[in-house]
């Protein structure tokens, strides 16, 4: 089904104060339901096109389209509340915030977002068991969940991250180097979970890494340093 | 916007002990500047509160200020004393009413020794025209009888029918005693708050006679006249330390007043006590200005230090403050957010300063009241002060403002990736 | 950071101008007034009462004490002759002693004056004299028993103190002094007393 969660097209964008043109994207589309491996060494505009997707950075050109709402028509923050509503994030390391306990951190992505809020008691379930639901399958003792965060090992801050992205069925989960502060083992171990999750979920997956290694298993591969025209033109010059 | 509040008072608590020293130092300046302030209302308070229904108090010309401390108040001394020709001649003015004439000096056991007539019982009010009125016993009738103030018989224990000896001068320490002539206490005056309360009161006979055979400030060597002899001689005094006088129309106070001022035989002033208090306050009110401001300028350094605290953690939060951004928040909310810390501090350090003051004042209130006569009165917050403590607050926003938009620029700028 | 700079300068200038203007607000705002300075004549906003702007009005009509001392011919006079200094003696104990004018016995009148107050607690003033000129204390001669009014108000008066300038509204009384001062004097139960604020 030709669904189109994510549309760039013709898109530039340039730092202020910057000489050249950092990303050019002719054309980036993604379905709902993708599950797509983003390889983006360091340098290539992974952070640019991160920035871009979650609406904090305006293009200096062309189209970048979300669920069919076009970013560039919309004011800061209507983005941000589109960010809010339908898109999960997890980082690379440092996810959660620590004054707060583990279902605390899952609970934030609700906290901005009524429609979230909304989709969880839609089903019928408070938002602490939707939490506590997540939590169970990603593999979070319950003993652990009142805990505050440093208490926590990197792979189940990692998990919560997770969890948090996930809550209340965002349509688009973006994952920057999820993986790349765990050892070997329990990455794929993450990987497995998230994508798991994201497929009960039917949301759209787009994982950036620079370990090409991690790349099976997902519906489409892309590689950054060639999408973004920006790029070869630097090596060109 | 209720969660970012609950969102800020948890962030705060997470560094409760780097913003704990802030907080405090915010709670004591706050202390500080209500208590400079408080201070200065009641101790102005209980002086109005000291003399009431007089319409003139006249003393040897000295200035109208010095004049009530040492008549009023018994603070200070007397550079000289009224004759007792002089008294008689004002008592005799046909528009006097009353008078009072008090004689000071003497001491006991650090409180002033008031000598005075069975006038001062009589006709001497203190706050709202209230009069004295006893707890115990009555007011003096034979020559070494004395009546004390509340504060006196409460902390040195006295009952009616007690001894006591008075000291010479008005030191602590009772170095030259009038110990051959004890006073019998046949009186306790019930509390007034006023200076009353922590004052000996005798009658001016027995001023003379305990000083029959004193000569030059010191007892002549070798020579006594022992208690029961004293009433053989003539003991009219020579002299007074002040008088108060009651009028039978208060408009003719002006008038009076020109006629003890012009007085030939002797340089007296008299003064009104509200117009003296009054200029008592503009003396003083440079000095109580000056301290208030000093008090304020502290309650802004403890407000800068907050602030520098909070900014100085941004750098630690660039991450912190990305993943609220990637959950939705809006540069506008990551401003909330620090504002609101800064605000909620100022206002948890307000209220314990207020707590604090309120304890130490219910500590040191009745030292003060023992050694002063001053009643300061423990009390969280009064009408008046809201003003301050609005000014408190108001500054306290627009300072946190600064953090909030510190945090508001860098959000801008990292976005969420933050490169630390 | 250099924008956080400026910002910074800007913030510390409010905190301060917020902290002056609050400590202005703290201290009442005090007129200057010279010694025996009297209050200028203001226009009468409508009321229920007569404004007096003139205290000569509370002086007995038709009474002057001057007649005595302007009998005397001056140009005639030696120097240092007494009579010219008894005569000045005696009008000035007849200005001392001036009575009151009975018709003011009633009056519903609005005068303005200096404050001298009698009695005060609690930073109240509950009793107090109306003088008609600055300074009549110690520097300048007390007035004369039918220039000062024993005030009684209505409410106690906050906030103000020895020799601030207000308008006093209420029924004037006649009410007779002791018989060996001589002289009767003027009594107020204020119902109204004002800030006096120069126009």
């Amino acid at each position: 089904m030709a669904n189109p969660v994510i549309q760039i097209d013709n898109l530039a964008f340039r730092y202020p104060k910057a000489d050249s043109v950092c990303l050019d994207i002719q054309k980036l589309h993604a379905d709902a339901g993708d599950r797509i491996f983003i390889y983006g060494p360091s340098g290539s505009g992974k952070s640019t096109l991160l920035g871009l997707l979650g609406g904090v950075l305006t293009p200096e050109r062309g189209t970048i389209s979300l669920l069919g709402r076009e970013l560039t028509t919309m004011s800061p923050s209507a983005r941000d509340r589109l960010r809010a509503d339908h898109i999960g994030f997890v980082f690379q390391q440092f996810n959660l915030i620590p004054y707060l306990s583990v279902t605390d951190n899952v609970l934030l992505s609700c906290r901005f977002s009524a429609r979230r809020r909304n989709n969880a008691l839609a089903s019928g379930y408070s938002l602490h068991d939707e939490a506590a639901r997540l939590l169970d399958h990603l593999d979070i003792a319950p003993e652990l969940r009142h805990r505050p965060v440093t208490q926590l090992s990197v792979g189940q801050q990692q998990r919560v991250a997770a969890a948090r992205a996930l809550i209340c069925r965002p349509e688009i989960v973006i994952a920057d180097e999820p993986t790349s502060a765990l050892d070997a083992e329990r990455q794929t171990a993450f990987l497995d979970l998230l994508s798991r999750e994201c497929i009960a979920a039917a949301a759209t997956l787009l994982f950036v890494s620079h370990d090409r290694r991690l790349a099976s298993g997902f519906t489409r591969e892309i590689a950054l340093p060639s999408l973004n025209r920006a790029q070869a033109a630097q090596e060109a010059a | 916007m209720k969660y970012l509040l609950a969102l800020s008072v948890r962030s705060a608590w997470n560094r409760k002990l780097t913003l704990g020293l802030t907080l405090l130092s915010i709670s004591l300046s706050v202390a500080l500047l209500l208590g400079v302030e408080r201070v200065r209302q009641d101790a102005q308070d209980s002086f109005e509160q000291s003399v009431s229904g007089t319409d003139l108090v006249v003393g040897a010309r000295t200035s109208p200020v010095q004049l009530m401390l040492y008549a009023v108040f018994h603070i200070g001394e007397a550079t000289n004393n009224i004759h007792w020709q002089s008294y008689q001649d004002i008592a005799a003015n046909p528009a006097v009413a009353w008078t009072i004439p008090v004689s000071l000096g003497d001491s006991h056991h650090g409180f002033p020794v008031l000598g005075t007539t069975a006038d001062y019982f009589e006709h001497f009010h203190y706050g709202e025209a209230q009069p004295l009125t006893f707890s115990d016993g009555k007011p003096f009738a034979g020559l070494f009888e004395a009546v004390v103030g509340a504060e006196v018989a409460k902390n040195l224990g006295y009952r009616v029918g007690d001894k006591i000896t008075l000291s010479h001068g008005t030191g602590d320490i009772g170095l030259s005693e009038h110990a051959d002539k004890p006073f019998s206490v046949t009186g306790i005056l019930a509390p007034t708050g006023t200076p009353v309360d922590r004052t000996v009161h005798v009658s001016l006979d027995a001023i003379e006679a305990i000083h029959l055979d004193w000569q030059g400030g010191a007892k002549i060597p070798g020579f006594a006249i022992p208690a029961e002899y004293a009433s053989k001689f003539d003991l009219t005094p020579k002299e007074v330390t002040a008088i108060m006088v009651g009028l039978k129309s208060r408009a003719a106070v002006f008038k009076m007043q020109r006629s003890v001022n012009e007085y030939r035989a002797e340089p007296l002033l008299a003064v009104l006590p509200g117009v003296a208090l009054d200029q008592l306050w503009q003396v003083v009110g440079v000095a109580e200005r000056a301290l208030l401001a000093v008090s304020g300028m502290v309650v802004v350094v403890g407000l800068c230090g907050l602030m520098a605290v909070i900014l100085a953690s941004l750098n630690e939060r660039r991450r912190e403050l990305a993943i609220l951004r990637s959950v939705g928040a809006r540069p506008m909310d990551v401003f909330l957010l620090l504002s609101s810390e800064g605000l909620f501090i100022t206002l948890c350090g307000t209220l314990l300063g207020m707590a604090l003051l309120t304890a130490l004042s219910a500590i040191f209130a009745p030292l003060i009241q023992a050694h002063y006569g001053l009643t300061i009165i423990p009390k969280f917050i009064s009408y008046d002060e809201l003003g301050l403590l609005g000014l408190v607050m108001g500054v306290s926003l627009l300072a946190s403002l600064l953090p909030g938009y510190g945090a508001y620029k860098l959000s801008l700028a990292d976005g969420l990736t933050p490169r630390i | 950071m250099q924008t956080h700079r400026t910002f910074l300068s800007a913030i510390l200038m409010c905190l301060l101008s917020a902290f002056a203007a609050g400590a202005a607000a703290l201290d009442g705002d005090q007129a200057d007034y010279k010694v025996g300075e009297r209050l200028p004549q203001q226009s009468a906003a409508k009321s229920s009462y007569k404004t007096i702007n003139d205290w000569d009005a509370l002086m007995p009509k038709g009474w002057d004490p001057t007649k005595d001392f302007q009998k005397l011919d001056l140009s005639k006079m030696k120097d240092s002759d007494p009579r010219a200094q008894e005569a000045l003696q005696r009008m000035r104990e007849a200005w001392n002693n001036a009575p009151v004018e009975p018709s003011m016995n009633g009056a519903r009148i609005r005068i303005p004056g200096f404050i001298v107050p009698l009695e005060e607690a609690h930073h109240q003033i509950s009793e107090f004299l109306l003088v008609p000129y600055f300074g009549g204390c110690i520097h300048v001669p007390p007035p004369p028993s039918n220039q000062i009014i024993h005030v009684f108000p209505a409410q106690p008066l906050k906030k103000l103190k020895s020799m601030d300038a207000v308008w006093i509204s209420g029924v004037l009384e006649v009410f007779p002094s002791d018989t060996s001062m001589g002289s009767a004097g003027y009594r107020m139960k204020a119902e109204v007393v004002e800030k006096y604020k120069n126009k």
